[in-house]
């Protein structure tokens, strides 16, 4: 027998397995003599093609119709006399060892993996879930991520964004006695979020420090604030921040205390952004960050030489 | 009465019932037999040529007869016969189409050598 014969065997004898195993014990091995005779006779490129394109045909009207030949078996079976059980045969042919091997193997992964989810949920991104923390809203200083429903700078209705859906899953601390207060209500409230990595802020930071120096109108200030971002993240003090609402609080009172711009705002948005091209003063940092860089600095004179 | 599965006697089935008419035969040569009666219109799949198979001995219009005595004793293949209903099924189903035939010449839907 020719490689070639062999392969299509073997391809014959793996369509043959869609077949119910009644069809297979009693005409398997008719079939596959069948296509052996076949191969034998029909020679040549073009009667190997058709030939297996008779193949897939057949087996496409012949697999409904060995199928339904079961079910009607199965309803054609004597019914039982009321509360009496009765059980029925369908099968005549044992499972196939590798059959056992795998349903194995496919249960221990199962049941691994369903562990592993129990025990890693909080730790893994995408599964984490945790409750805004009280103390860490009544303690967060005031910021743009504090800003109410309203507040927030016009352009691409990001912070519109932010501070509206504060109720729907943003980590919003109160600033103002209305935020406040519906700042409280939303304590304990459970909130779905992302939590940062080291890797996430870094590439967070780098982002906010590249669009600051492209976009800000005062480049030296903006080589000042992305400076000192990048200073406080060598000194560990965004290391601490899980949360992104409060580490975009952070970030944002850095670059305005550096600045003296309180424009400079980076918004936490719970809800996933698409990426979007710069709107207005609004630019796409991340899926969760927008970040606010006005174009018209103000003030920048006189923090530059508090800076300096 | 209970519908009999092969009511109306499928194309498939006439063409097995036809090949086995004039002898017994094995799967293969039952392909290759309906092959030729069909003028190579229709070439039957292993599963569909089993299946019908399956479908006729249950209701008894074929029957499994021993294999050939020139196969040899691992070699052993089935053959397949014509039962005495299998044959009247297949005589009902040709007057059928005779009939059709019939009828089909009497609306002169034939041109030429049909007529």
């Amino acid at each position: 027998m020719s490689d070639k014969a062999a392969i299509s065997e073997r391809l014959y004898a793996l369509l043959l397995r869609l077949y119910p195993a009644r069809f297979r014990q009693q005409y398997g091995d008719e079939a596959m003599r069948v296509l052996r005779e076949r191969l034998r006779d029909e020679r040549g490129a073009a009667a190997k093609v058709r030939l297996w394109i008779d193949l897939v045909l057949d087996a496409g009207s012949s697999l409904p119709r060995e199928y339904r030949r079961g079910a009607t078996a199965l309803s054609a079976a004597p019914v039982a006399p009321a509360g009496l059980p009765l059980f029925q045969t369908i099968e005549t042919e044992l499972p196939r060892p590798g059959s056992f091997f795998g349903g194995a193997i496919l249960a221990f992964v199962l049941v691994a993996g369903l562990g592993f989810l129990l025990n890693h949920a909080g730790k893994v991104r995408h599964f984490a879930t945790y409750y805004a923390a009280p103390q860490a809203q009544a303690s967060a200083p005031p910021s743009a991520n504090n800003l109410p429903a309203g507040d927030g700078p016009g352009g691409a209705g990001a912070p519109a964004t932010s501070a509206g859906r504060g109720s729907s899953g943003t980590v919003v601390p109160g600033q103002s006695s209305q935020a406040s207060a519906a700042q409280t209500a939303q304590q304990g409230q459970r909130v779905s979020a992302l939590l940062l990595d080291d890797a996430a802020r870094r590439r967070i930071l780098r982002s906010v420090e590249s669009t600051l120096r492209q976009s800000y109108g005062n480049p030296r200030m903006a080589e000042l604030v992305a400076g000192s971002l990048n200073a406080n993240e060598d000194r560990g003090a965004y290391q601490q921040l899980s949360f992104p609402g409060d580490f975009a609080d952070a970030v944002t009172q850095q670059m305005r205390a550096v600045s003296g711009n309180s424009g400079l705002v980076l918004y936490y948005v719970a809800t996933p952004l698409r990426k979007i091209p710069p709107a207005g003063d609004i630019h796409w940092i991340d899926a969760h960050f927008l970040l606010r860089v006005p174009h018209a600095p103000p003030a920048d004179n006189r923090a530059l030489t508090t800076a300096h | 009465m209970p519908k009999r599965k092969l009511d109306p006697l499928p194309s498939a089935a006439f063409q097995i019932l036809l090949a086995l008419a004039g002898e017994d035969l094995h799967g293969y040569a039952i392909m290759r037999q309906v092959e030729e009666q069909s003028g190579g219109r229709l070439r039957l799949g292993p599963g569909t040529l089993y299946s019908s198979i399956q479908t006729l001995l249950e209701e008894g219009l074929i029957e499994e007869v021993d294999g050939s005595a020139s196969d040899s004793a691992d070699e052993r293949r089935r053959y397949y016969r014509l039962s005495t209903s299998g044959r009247k099924v297949a005589r009902t189903e040709a007057d059928r189409m005779a009939e059709l035939l019939r009828v089909a010449r009497s609306r002169r839907i034939f041109r030429g050598d049909y007529v």
